[in-house]
């Protein structure tokens, strides 16, 4: 099969309903035969950004191309409708349509773009059988079980052969077990055709799995885009970090940043720190305020201070309540004035002495690899001043 | 991109102050929106328009009629005016009150206990609705009216009276009581989707909390469904407003009119013209009551009106209710008898019978005879049943395509959408025939239409599509919205997904709905009573008119031939159509596999 590929870029989007605000001014790219995903929690403007592309949603105002062809734009007054983009779009609810059998909907795409007689049947069997659906081609669509109902929306979506493709999170009405499956299919079509694609959903190992880039959405801006590695270890801005599941986030002060390493002043703990300066996501500068951000898993609690001073973030506490979760034991340990989660794996745990329970003096200890500075925006214009509560 | 062009300059030159959503190709889709909203005007609002006005002229309509307040304020001060609206309250409050109390018990029946039979009542309820009033009417008529009626011979021979002696003749007691029974099933179908999507575990905590069942009912279940009551209320009230047929025949003869009979007999008071300014005056304040009706319906219920108690979407689950349950079995009996049976023997009797009701003078096929070879029978079977199929099939076309708008649309097309599918619940045929007579004959080229086909079945869109709306609307809430996209992402057009996606899948709905329209404008007589004239006949007039020549038997025959035919008509296309699907199923399957087996891969299907 041979796709067309197309970029597509988004400028200023902006999309009211009413006085509410569901994208305030998004720019997005996507390369010809990129995989881009837009990930965010629900009601931040991703599924409304999808809709737009797709020419379902009338946008504010704003620009929009996919390929060298404007398809929408504000001020042009350009308003391709959605049956004219040459786009395929895959659904959350499946949308197969209840009156047709799983081919005449997969022809049906066919159809409307003047694709008849045999060269049609030839072409939607063949999608058909690479989605191993052949052999239910007499049968009512919706007939069929959850995980093959949106392996036909797939092929519906793909038999046209469109210069993109939409998916408006595909997985979410999926059984968990199916839904790797699914996936696993869509990341295959993906491979197999390299058509440029435009992915939404809220769940973050999806969207790690299937892109080549993500872009993570909140309350209708776009926080951040990456590679997933890149979104995954070094989050921009507290949002995403939260979001990709940065448990502990310490407010600290730039003090100074000399050669590979950058000296920090971490408020609520009341300690200074050197980490060095590839952890940051950003350049920083002294004075900036940041924050410095462990997963809960890439921490350790041990019973007293490591006399090897190497690269890494140690603080002392004392735990406020330990959960037996089986496989882990969650720590709540609290430090100066900062809570930190801690996650003990069964191996620590099995193999380490210690007092678990609540106020027990211990240590955390976070390699200085495993952190990572996020930037805040915002400065101090004199960095010794006192410690006080970070905004 | 690069700098301004001169394209992109001359682009400038434009006006350009459209918001986005009135720009480039949606912009045709607004103007066809535009002009449906036109048609929807022409049709329900520019008549009741010119009714308006009407009411401030006199003279001829057509002719050059002067300006005046005079008729208005005669019909105002008219103490006449005032009885025939404290009629018409009395009757509406009393009958949905009524209606809405029986309405209520047995759909709590049916839903809420194992009462034997219970799974027949829904069924049983919809089938009595397609009696028509005319119809019914007239089978009670026979039944209680006459001296001569079974129930007065009983009652006489009780009571020891003389037979000219009629106790129970027409009045407000029969009229209150024929109205009730024919409103009962309506009431009955709207409460039964609120109380079957009530949480039964409600109850059960009421239970637990220490209620009886009895207690559990009244301090439970009933405020909880006080809303979908409440709505359904006022619904019922505008039922009453727009009955003509029965308050015709059993109000009538003992002077009480209401608007509809009253807006008929002032046409018809003087000899020379027609007193349209008075009937219209009349209809203008009949149509402010229901404006305040629709008013107090919407405060109730809101948009509440698809929502449900819980939306967990569970069965609630009945419970026995022990020996009372074959009290409450009687009582459906009872309403069943009420609302069709009783009538509907008594017409079948009454056709065979020399005097419609009167059994002791034996049996006859004279009626039918009589009625057979009448020169205009067949004509008028003929013209109804085309007129039905005709306005019906409008009708159901006009709702599908409202509710689907309103279900895509802003909130300004679906209020729109939602009073024209409303408002004309409450107003009678007669009113729509006047409000028709009194657009089109002011205006040189329309005034041909009148007396025509044409007029009547322009009428009955207006009166069928409520009736037809019920019926299709349901469909189109099923359909998801994502449906259609996906057509439109497909490279469907608008119209194209209308006719590929939205039409095939609310197709039985649609034809639910052409029938049930179908049969409301087969026994309407409120328009055509107006309308029509002495070469342009439905077989409802023309049993209104042996009825009224006292040849009630024979009116009786003619509506059983009607409704026999309808039965056959429908029962024909409905195989029909069952064949069809089947066949296009089959060549659509038997196609998939030729093709499949050209390409020579494996196949089971």
């Amino acid at each position: 099969m041979e796709f067309p590929l197309a970029s597509v870029t988004v400028r200023s989007l902006r999309k009211h309903f009413g006085a509410f605000e569901a994208i305030k001014g998004a720019d997005l790219q996507a390369a010809e035969g990129e995989f881009v995903t837009l990930l965010g929690e629900s009601g931040c403007g991703k599924t409304t950004t999808l809709r737009c592309i797709a020419g379902l949603e009338t946008p504010t105002s704003g620009h929009i191309s996919i390929g060298s062809r404007a398809v929408y734009d504000g001020d042009a007054r350009i308003d391709v409708q959605p049956e004219r983009r040459e786009t395929g779009m895959v659904f959350q609810s499946y949308a197969l349509w209840p009156h047709l059998t799983v081919m005449e909907t997969v022809l049906y795409p066919l159809r409307r773009r003047k694709v008849r007689g045999k060269e049609a049947t030839d072409r939607a069997l063949e999608i058909l059988e690479t989605v191993g659906l052949a052999q239910y081609a007499a049968r009512p669509a919706t007939s069929l079980s959850g995980g093959q109902q949106q392996r036909v929306a797939l092929a519906r979506a793909l038999v046209s052969r469109p210069q993109l493709m939409l998916y408006d999170e595909p997985l979410s009405n999926l059984d968990p077990s199916l839904r790797r499956q699914v996936r696993d299919e869509i990341l295959r079509m993906h491979h197999l055709n390299g058509t440029t694609s435009i992915y939404v959903t809220h769940d973050l190992e999806e969207a790690m799995h299937l892109s080549d880039r993500i872009i993570v959405m909140q309350s209708g801006l776009l926080e951040q885009t990456g590679t997933p590695a890149e979104i995954f270890a070094k989050p921009s801005n507290e949002f995403v970090a939260k979001f990709v599941g940065f448990e502990n986030l310490l407010p600290a002060t730039v003090v100074a940043v000399r050669g590979g390493e950058v000296e920090l002043e971490l408020t609520t703990a009341g300690l200074t720190v050197a980490l060095p300066v590839a952890a940051s996501a950003g350049a920083l500068s002294a004075g900036d305020e940041v924050s410095v951000g462990f997963r809960s898993s890439n921490a350790l609690v041990v019973g007293e201070p490591s006399p090897a001073s190497g690269r890494r973030l140690e603080l002392r506490g004392t735990i406020e309540r330990v959960d037996f979760l089986g496989s882990r034991n969650e720590y709540r340990i609290v430090s100066g004035e900062a809570r930190l989660r801690v996650a003990e794996s069964e191996r620590a745990y099995r193999h380490q002495t210690l007092r678990r329970e609540a106020g027990a003096e211990v240590w955390v200890q976070v390699d200085a690899d495993l952190c990572t500075i996020i930037p805040t925006g915002r400065t101090t214009a004199a960095p010794q001043t006192p410690v006080g509560a970070p905004a | 991109m690069t700098g301004p062009s001169t394209k992109s300059l001359a682009a400038w030159t434009r006006p350009n102050s459209l918001p986005a959503t009135w720009r480039g190709s949606r912009l045709v889709g607004k103007i066809l929106m535009g002009l449906a909203v036109l048609v929807l005007i022409i049709l329900f609002l520019y008549p009741p328009l010119l009714m308006v006005m009407a009411a401030f002229r006199r003279g001829q309509l057509a002719g050059q009629g002067e300006w005046t307040l005079q008729p208005f304020l005669d019909t105002i001060t008219s103490p006449v005016t005032w009885v025939v609206t404290w009629n018409s309250i009395v009757l509406s409050l009393v009958v949905a009150i009524l209606g809405l109390a029986f309405g209520t018990f047995l759909a709590w029946v049916a839903v809420r206990t194992r009462t034997p039979m219970r799974r027949w009542m829904t069924p049983i309820m919809a089938v009595t609705l397609v009696i028509p009033s005319l119809f019914y009417g007239l089978g009670w008529y026979v039944t209680l009216a006459p001296p001569k009626a079974p129930v007065n011979q009983a009652l006489q021979g009780i009571f020891g009276l003389g037979p000219g002696d009629a106790p129970v003749s027409s009045g407000w007691g029969t009229l209150i009581f024929v109205v009730v029974g024919h409103v009962i099933p309506i009431a009955y179908l709207f409460m039964v989707g609120p109380m079957s999507r009530m949480d039964a575990a409600l109850d059960d905590a009421a239970r637990m909390s220490g209620a009886t069942r009895g207690s559990a009912f009244f301090t439970v279940t009933l405020p909880l469904l006080r809303p979908s009551m409440l709505g359904v209320l006022a619904l019922m009230t505008t039922y009453g407003m727009s009955a003509f047929e029965l308050p015709l025949l059993f109000g009538l003869p003992s002077g009480i009119h209401v608007f509809s009979t009253k807006v008929l007999n002032t046409i018809n008071e003087s000899e020379d013209l027609p007193n349209y300014a008075g009937a219209s005056t009349l209809a203008l304040i009949l149509v402010l009551l229901v404006v305040l009706l629709v008013a107090l319906r919407e405060r109730f219920v809101g948009n509440r009106r698809y929502s449900t108690i819980t939306g967990k979407g569970f069965r609630p689950e009945p419970k026995s209710y022990g020996r009372w349950q074959w009290a409450f079995l009687a009582v459906f009996v009872l309403v069943v008898l009420w609302s069709g049976v009783i009538p509907l023997v008594q017409m079948i009797l009454g056709s065979f019978e020399y005097i419609a009701g009167v059994a002791s003078l034996g049996f006859t096929t004279g009626n039918y005879e009589e009625v057979l070879t009448g020169r205009r029978t067949f004509q008028a079977l003929t013209f109804t049943l085309g007129i039905a199929a005709i306005g019906g099939f409008l009708a159901a076309a006009v709702a599908l395509l409202l509710s689907h708008t309103a279900v895509r649309s802003g909130r300004f097309v679906r209020v729109v959408a939602m009073l024209v599918s409303w408002a004309p619940v409450a107003i009678p045929g007669v009113l729509v025939g006047l409000a028709l007579l009194t657009a089109y004959m002011p205006i040189p080229g329309l005034q041909k239409l009148i007396g025509t086909p044409v007029m009547l079945v322009l009428g009955f869109i207006v009166v069928a599509t409520p009736i037809a709306t019920r019926a299709v609307e349901g469909g189109v809430l099923q359909l998801s919205a994502e449906l259609e996209e996906s057509a439109r992402i497909s490279g469907a057009s608008r119209a194209t997904t209308f006719f590929t996606v939205v039409f095939p899948l609310v197709l039985p709905s649609f034809l639910a709905g052409w029938f049930i329209a179908g049969i409301g404008i087969a026994g309407n007589l409120s328009l055509p009573v107006l309308l029509s004239t002495p070469t342009m006949r439905t077989a409802a007039v023309t049993a209104y008119d042996l009825y009224n020549q006292g040849r009630t038997g024979e009116s009786a025959a003619l509506f059983l031939l009607l409704m026999l035919a309808v039965a056959v008509v429908g029962g024909l296309a409905w195989l029909v159509s069952l064949g069809v699907i089947r066949l296009l199923k089959r060549t659509r399957v038997s196609r998939i596999e030729r093709a499949m087996s050209m390409k020579g891969s494996v196949l089971h299907a």
